[in-house]
């Protein structure tokens, strides 16, 4: 941005030859700044929202063998995380 | 004369390679010649697989598996081009504007290490779920109507289609393509983008001309971080594909696990092996990048 406020001119004078191009208004210059930084946060949550969905449905119940959909909390699973024997 | 003069000065590195030489011997090179040999041999489990050096093994295997082939590379190249994508801009954020929470954020980046593999993908499994809120979420905003007719899904739903496939692969691969991308625009010196602004360049021009260049090593490492285990991979077929989405990958699988047809998945492999080494020799030329070559 340094370029930018190097070429503003101090007065008011009117100096229409020697003006510089006008700069895009501020507002759309944030949402432009600011539109990568949703992209990341959407970036973010592409990458944890798994992670959530396995801590979640670590407290289901499942209602069958699958654990594909909600159906009740339930703690059972964390209660005697290591009763299953190794396969 | 002086080429030997610094083949002896550097002779004490030398022992140090010894044992990285010896686990790419044991550990790679062994097995590749057991592969090697087995891919030439005929013959099935019961009455072992005999040496008769049959080449047409490589024939039959690849022309029994173009489809899979091909697919392999479309979804590997498609899941590689869509994580570079959301990767670049992820990574440049962090590096560019992470500030204090750098740390933080790269972390979060490698969280998904933290869960399993396996977990992970069936966490996908669950999410893409028939009646889950995204795939019922899709299908009344009609996405997955107008995905249908690309071919990209099939019969208004997620899960067992190309599109889970293709998701799942650059869900599980992009710390891959991200971190090398960040490493290498956080060593950006900013100096170069001052000058490049006081030069009268806009925005754009000089990440095009300055940011994208320098950055090029971390794309050339992230691609192939990402693209050569992608393309290899067959958990995301088989746990988010169907039958129509099967990858080479879960030929190889198959073919050493349950058909017990070890020469032609051994010919598979090597002939995957092949394609991977001629496309980075190429891919490399191309990118030019001499310091990572």
């Amino acid at each position: 941005m340094a370029a930018g406020t190097e070429v503003t001119p101090a007065t008011g004078a009117q100096q229409d030859t020697a003006q510089p191009r006008k700069a895009p208004s501020r507002f759309w210059a944030k949402v432009r700044y600011q539109l990568l930084n949703v992209f990341a946060g959407l970036a973010f949550l592409y990458l944890l929202v798994p992670i959530a969905v396995v801590i979640l449905f670590s407290f289901n119940d499942p209602p069958g063998r699958f654990n594909f959909t909600w159906h009740k909390f339930s703690t059972a699973a964390w209660q005697h995380p290591f009763a299953t024997p190794g396969i | 004369m002086s080429r030997v003069y610094r083949l002896f000065r550097s002779a004490p590195a030398y022992p140090l390679l010894l044992p990285g030489m010896v686990w790419l011997a044991i550990f790679f090179f062994v097995p590749m010649y057991y592969l090697l040999d087995m891919s030439l041999r005929t013959g099935n489990l019961l009455d072992g697989f005999n040496q008769v050096y049959r080449f047409a093994n490589y024939g039959d295997a690849i022309r029994q598996n173009k489809e899979q082939f091909i697919r392999s590379i479309i979804y590997a190249g498609s899941a590689t081009a869509l994580a570079f994508c959301i990767s670049y801009p992820l990574a440049y954020v962090i590096a560019f504007r992470g500030g204090r929470y750098k740390n933080f954020l790269l972390m979060l980046v490698i969280a998904p290490f933290f869960t399993n593999y396996l977990i992970r993908t069936l966490a996908w499994e669950t999410i893409l779920a028939d009646h889950g809120i995204v795939t019922s979420t899709f299908r009344s905003l009609g996405i997955l109507t107008a995905t249908d007719k690309l071919g990209f899904t099939s019969g208004q739903r997620l899960l067992a289609t190309p599109l889970a496939v293709v998701t799942g692969i650059t869900y599980n691969y992009l710390p891959f393509m991200t971190l090398p991308l960040y490493v290498s625009l956080e060593k950006i010196d900013k100096r170069l983008l001052e000058a490049a602004l006081d030069l009268y360049a806009n925005r754009p021009r000089a990440f095009m001309r300055v940011t994208l260049p320098l950055s090029l090593p971390g794309i050339f490492a992230g691609t192939l971080l990402t693209f050569i285990p992608a393309i290899g991979d067959y958990i995301n077929a088989y746990l988010l594909g169907s039958t129509q989405t099967t990858m080479i990958g879960n030929v190889i699988q198959s073919k050493f696990l349950t058909f017990n047809d070890y020469p032609s998945a051994a010919a598979l492999s090597f002939t995957l092996m092949a394609g991977i080494m001629v496309f980075v020799i190429i891919y490399a030329r191309i990118l030019g990048t001499e310091d990572l070559a």
